[in-house]
């Protein structure tokens, strides 16, 4: 009887360290998925910031005239003739690969706030739109820019809105 | 030592190794419900607050027929800062309707900010100061809230000494 209760005890202690090891491993597991999935988002939300800068200094958009601060000067002009260019073009032209390769799975806006836009004049530019069919997460990045109108020789105040899909 | 006492050292040693899987799994669910801004927010962040100041000042303000920057300078370098005086009242009535340059100055920068900071859910706090004095100042963010580095953007006030400032702080409240 004595040796049944001792084989118990026995078989008990076993089972609560076997249990404690498992939670040890599932626990150890879970840390080190969250923690390769977090380094996987960082990287993602690296690109992000990527694209924003080459899109603040993008050739087709930025301001031509040499001004201060001119990093973050929007050409309105230009934006008109980028998204008049990205209109007509069908998307497995040369030129619509060459940008979606350059800023892969994004939409990108540009938005005037203030003063507002006088017809015909939009507030509103929709330059790229790279949304994917399925996407489970959309990151989304607003940068002021100011936009200048060479005709007028005016700036306005206006925001890029980059939206990261993954 | 006998049996009995040696069972019982193996259950203590079993409740300790209890007690520090139950410690670690509550630091590490700690720490998971302590929000970590993620790297575009930062960035975000940090680049709104230095842009905005950049951008707002260079923006032109049509019914005064000059740029923000020249309002703030017209505004700071006739600011008087008795508090029996409104702010709107002050500056040159060079707007349109003969509305003073101050009147602009906050009704500008507030259309501004609630159309961009605002409408991102961000929390701030815009300050516009003279060489002595905070002329102006809105927004929710304190000193003691965590902040990028905030965005300023400085106005000489050429010829009377010293300058005026504009500055963002995007904080995490």
């Amino acid at each position: 009887m004595k040796g049944q209760i001792q084989t118990g005890e026995l078989i008990m202690v076993i089972m609560i360290v076997m249990v404690l090891i498992i939670m040890g491993l599932v626990g150890y597991a879970s840390f080190r998925k969250s923690g390769a999935e977090e380094t996987q988002m960082d990287f993602a939300e690296l690109r992000t910031v990527d694209v924003a800068q080459e899109i603040i200094g993008m050739e087709e958009l930025k301001c031509s005239q040499s001004r201060e601060s001119s990093s973050q000067c929007v050409d309105v002009l230009r934006i008109e003739s980028f998204v008049g260019m990205m209109e007509g073009l069908p998307a497995t032209s040369p030129v619509s690969n060459f940008y979606s390769n350059k800023f892969g799975p994004v939409k990108i806006e540009i938005t005037q706030v203030y003063p507002a836009p006088v017809f015909p004049q939009p507030a509103y530019w929709l330059l790229y739109d790279g949304t994917p069919i399925e996407f489970t997460s959309a990151t989304p990045l607003q940068l002021p820019v100011y936009l200048y109108d060479p005709v007028e020789q005016h700036n306005a105040f206006g925001y890029v809105t980059l939206v990261r899909y993954s | 030592m006998k049996k009995a006492q040696i069972e019982m050292v193996g259950l203590i040693v079993i409740v300790i190794i209890a007690g520090l899987i139950m410690a670690f799994a509550l630091v590490y669910m700690y720490q998971k419900a302590d929000y970590q801004p993620t790297t575009v927010e930062r960035y975000g962040e940090s680049v709104v607050s230095k842009n905005f100041v950049s951008v707002l000042a260079q923006t032109e303000v049509p019914d005064c027929r000059m740029d923000f920057q020249s309002i703030v300078r017209d505004c700071t370098s006739t600011f008087n800062p008795d508090p029996a005086l409104d702010l709107e009242d002050q500056g040159k009535p060079a707007c349109f309707n003969q509305d003073t340059t101050c009147l602009y100055m906050v009704t500008v920068s507030n259309q501004i900010l609630a159309d961009t900071i605002e409408k991102w859910g961000m929390e701030y706090r815009l300050k516009i100061e003279s060489p002595n004095d905070v002329v102006y100042e809105t927004g929710s963010c304190t000193d003691n809230d965590e902040k990028e580095s905030p965005g300023a953007y400085m106005i000489p006030l050429f010829p009377m000494p010293g300058q005026a400032t504009i500055i963002l702080e995007v904080c995490r409240t």
